[in-house]
């Protein structure tokens, strides 16, 4: 069996700003948040201004997931695990202002049953 | 009542099973949390995770990972002995201590399967095969579809467990 280390899903450069440039009239830099989703080992990329709350990118996230939300699923910062959704009234500035998961890598679980 | 499971085609399982990994490895994830792929033979793997807890060395332990049943149902996991990669004995160095995991999870060393099944560890979760093999009644929406969940699944759960808070050391120094 061979892995390849790098492949064409491999996402780099997690903190840096995007410019939509495809449209004159909107010059308004956005970030890129970027969701792993560990159910399938595929990733996500949001693209996301200051403003929105953190509830709106995650709604963007279950719109790309094609699925419903539920209470069991699970987002969380790759570094160090803090959950995303405890901050869900938070616009995107000031959840990184707040400090939290400065490099927007998120990882999505759904939910898990067992024990 | 969930089927039990049945071993599928051989070489489509074993192609399911690369591919998925493939695809997982080429996302990076594996490599930013320091996973290493260890494969067997077509059917079988091993990764190796890390483990951290506050004040000790990273520690790893090795998932061993079967794809007879792929992708119909999980993979069959379970935690291994480096020496030669055989399912770890209880008490042993290589099966962790876990604690208040974040998810519906028990590790049970010691299980007793229905006769058909050759295993003694219990991951039990909805992302293993042996899950499966003894009766359970998770809901509806956490039971292992192909089309929702592969073997990234079971990986991330484990490496999930096995870091703080939720890692308490080895059974066994």
């Amino acid at each position: 069996m061979t892995i390849a280390a790098v492949g064409d899903h491999e996402v780099t450069g997690m903190s840096e700003q995007t410019s939509e440039r495809g449209d004159q009239n909107d010059h308004e830099d956005k970030r890129v948040v970027w969701v792993h989703n560990e159910d399938n080992g595929r990733d996500y990329e949001i693209k996301a201004r200051d403003e929105m709350t953190i509830d709106t990118i995650v709604g963007e996230l279950y719109t790309k997931l094609n699925t419903q939300r539920r209470s069991d699923d699970r987002l969380r910062c790759e570094q160090g695990g803090e959950s995303v959704l405890s901050f869900l009234t938070l616009t995107l500035e000031a959840y990184l202002e707040a400090g939290h998961c400065r490099d927007l890598r998120w990882l999505f679980a759904g939910g898990t049953g067992g024990a | 009542m969930l089927g039990r499971p049945v071993p599928v085609d051989q070489e489509i399982a074993a192609a399911t099973f690369k591919a998925h990994l493939e695809e997982l490895w080429a996302s990076g994830r594996p490599q930013r949390s320091g996973w290493r792929l260890i494969p067997l033979d077509a059917l079988h793997a091993v990764v190796e995770l890390p483990a951290t807890r506050p004040e000790h060395p990273v520690e790893p332990y090795y998932l061993r990972l079967g794809a007879e049943y792929y992708d119909a149902w999980p993979v069959t996991a379970v935690f291994a002995d480096q020496k030669d990669w055989s399912e770890a004995a209880a008490g042993s160095r290589w099966i962790p201590k876990i604690v208040s995991p974040p998810f519906e999870f028990a590790l049970h060393v010691g299980y007793s399967y229905p006769a058909e099944y050759k295993f003694h560890q219990l991951l039990c979760f909805t992302g293993t095969a042996n899950y499966y093999m003894v009766d359970h009644t998770p809901q509806e929406h956490q039971v292992w579809t192909s089309e929702r969940h592969t073997v990234s699944h079971t990986i991330a759960r484990m490496a999930e467990v096995l870091a703080h808070p939720y890692y308490g050391g080895p059974s066994a120094a």
